[in-house]
């Protein structure tokens, strides 16, 4: 995906407020090698940079993916209860 | 559909560009760089609504403020080599600095194009070499070897001699100068600052 297409998803899903917040991700995930970039022409016109996972990115996804069911599920439990425990 | 920026286009990057100052430089190239991508092309109306979805310059840049580093180092001393004013300075030395003051102008001009986050690396490589290579073209036709002459035969006043290819030549650089130096300001306005 580049760059505007991960923006209005995440805008969309109110991940993010806009792309002030989405560049600085990226270029960490990037800095860490979780994520590579590489600018390809488009069908329109401007050439574009599209971000993809590396291999370690990938790796790292899955890693991530087993332990957020887990976390969400604790988070829910948790903030899910009723106000009447003090 | 143009393939051109649009002006409302390129007054928006020029916003964000500058409301990005101080932000990590690799961040804020993606950033404007990302917007650029998409408001390349698009006619006005487009471009308005695009520039609607991509956020107020200065949100923008308070949102990548809180979320990456913030370099001061670069942000104090790159600032006097940035802005309109530097901006015609520099052009201008370009244009007319080797009149004013022979060769020694022009590279005070060249310098402070070099130095300068204002113009893209091609921009400043095709205003140094133009001049450059037109000077070294003329300069060459001097030493080309004179056409076979019979002895004796009348000079043809036609032919330019040395003399007058050196100042045609000369002439040419100074006009090659002064286009680019017009140019460098022509761009420097029309495009939001790189980070050479």
């Amino acid at each position: 995906m580049y760059g505007w297409q991960l923006a209005e998803k995440l805008i969309r899903d109110g991940m993010i407020a806009s792309i002030g917040t989405l560049y600085p991700v990226l270029a960490r995930l990037r800095e860490k090698g979780l994520v590579s970039s590489f600018d390809e022409p488009s069908v329109r016109g401007p050439s574009r940079r599209y971000y993809r996972l590396t291999p370690n990115g990938t790796a790292q996804l899955s890693v991530f993916r087993k332990q957020w069911k887990p976390f969400a599920a604790v988070v829910a439990a948790i903030v899910g209860e009723d106000d009447a425990h003090e | 559909m143009s393939e051109q920026t649009s002006e409302v286009a390129n007054s928006y990057l020029r916003e964000l560009d500058d409301a990005l100052h101080g932000v990590d430089d690799a961040v804020r190239r993606d950033i404007v760089g990302g917007a650029r991508e998409e408001l390349q092309g698009l006619e006005p109306e487009e471009a308005r609504q695009r520039i609607a979805a991509l956020g107020d310059p200065v949100f923008v840049a308070s949102e990548a403020s809180e979320s990456s580093p913030v370099t001061t180092a670069r942000s104090v001393p790159a600032q006097g080599r940035e802005g309109k004013d530097y901006a015609v300075t520099a052009s201008v030395l370009v244009a007319l600095g080797g009149i004013l003051v022979p060769v020694l102008g022009w590279l005070a001009g060249l310098v402070m194009v070099w130095i300068s986050s204002q113009w893209w690396r091609w921009e400043k490589v095709v205003a140094s070499l133009v001049p450059i290579v037109v000077g070294a073209l003329a300069f060459a036709l001097i030493f080309l070897p004179p056409e076979e002459n019979d002895r004796g035969a009348a000079v043809n006043p036609l032919i330019p001699a040395v003399f007058d290819i050196w100042w045609s030549g000369a002439l040419l650089v100074m006009i090659c100068n002064l286009i680019a130096g017009m140019w460098l300001l022509w761009r420097s306005r029309r495009t939001p600052r790189p980070f050479a």
